[in-house]
């Protein structure tokens, strides 16, 4: 490479990093630190994939991906699989599949320790 | 095939080392940092996400330097390594003015933050880690042998 290939390729190559220090830019370090950026991921930390919780003294949900979630009636009846998703420290529940009407009815905002408890 | 050789040899290092900082940022960063932001919005963001749910889970077990401090020297080491491989064949004079460059940028780049002149948290580690960071690369070019002195 001649000299002024190297010297327009390294600015270049700083210039590129630099945007990269900005772009990885620190309020992660705020929200890490607790000021209320990463409540979704706090969520997302308490609730395990594949684990079985209880809503109420009938219904049982498992989360079976950070997408789907699969609901049914103890012992194990009529059962759906529905989305659910994270929104601030809640998680909502999208419409399910299930035939019975009680466990449709399941969908909703839920607070983190109302699923956990 | 070649005359791809050196570019490739150029290119392998740093693009290593930028992968394993950016790995740290994408699976146990929080999604608020730009970068993750923009990732998360193309079309590989919902398997990512997925993959997330399950690394952030491992996030409580890391230490803060691995989180914070490692993926900033890698990304120093990359961007050195970049830059000695471009000015490796040069005068040394040329070769160690920028080296040079990276660990200044990064010093000044958290010494601004920390006098709050651009945004981010000043951390004692970063600095630590930017220093041996700036060690290794003076090794690398105490240990180079260059015949070129103009």
């Amino acid at each position: 490479m001649k000299k002024q290939l190297k010297t327009i390729t390294s600015i270049l190559l700083f210039g590129i990093f630099i945007f990269m220090g900005i772009s990885s830019g620190e309020e992660s370090k705020n929200n890490d630190e607790g000021s209320g950026g990463s409540q979704t991921e706090e969520v997302a930390q308490k609730i395990n994939i594949g684990s079985t919780y209880s809503l109420d003294a009938y219904h049982q949900i498992q989360f079976k991906s950070a997408t789907r979630y699969w609901i049914y009636q103890k012992p194990l009846n009529c059962g759906g699989e529905g989305n659910w998703s994270q929104s601030g420290d809640k998680i909502i529940l999208g419409p399910n599949d299930s035939a019975c009407e009680s466990t449709i009815n399941m969908q909703g905002e839920y607070s983190v320790d109302e699923i956990l408890d | 095939m070649g005359k791809v050789k050196p570019f490739v040899l150029i290119l392998k290092d740093p693009v290593q080392y930028l992968i394993l900082g950016l790995g740290i940022y994408v699976f146990f960063r929080s999604s608020q940092v730009h970068f993750n932001k923009w990732l998360l919005n193309q079309k590989l963001g919902f398997d990512l996400q997925w993959m997330r749910t399950y690394t952030l889970q491992l996030v409580k077990f890391l230490p803060d330097w691995f989180l914070y401090s490692l993926p900033d020297a890698l990304w120093m080491i990359s961007l050195g390594t970049f830059i000695y491989n471009i000015w490796k064949n040069e005068p040394k004079v040329n070769l160690l003015f920028w080296s040079m460059i990276t660990p200044i940028i990064a010093v000044t780049w958290e010494i601004a933050q920390g006098l709050k002149f651009i945004n981010g948290t000043f951390d004692c580690v970063d600095i630590l880690f930017y220093l041996m960071v700036t060690a290794i690369i003076m090794i690398k070019l105490k240990t180079t042998k260059n015949e070129k002195t103009t």
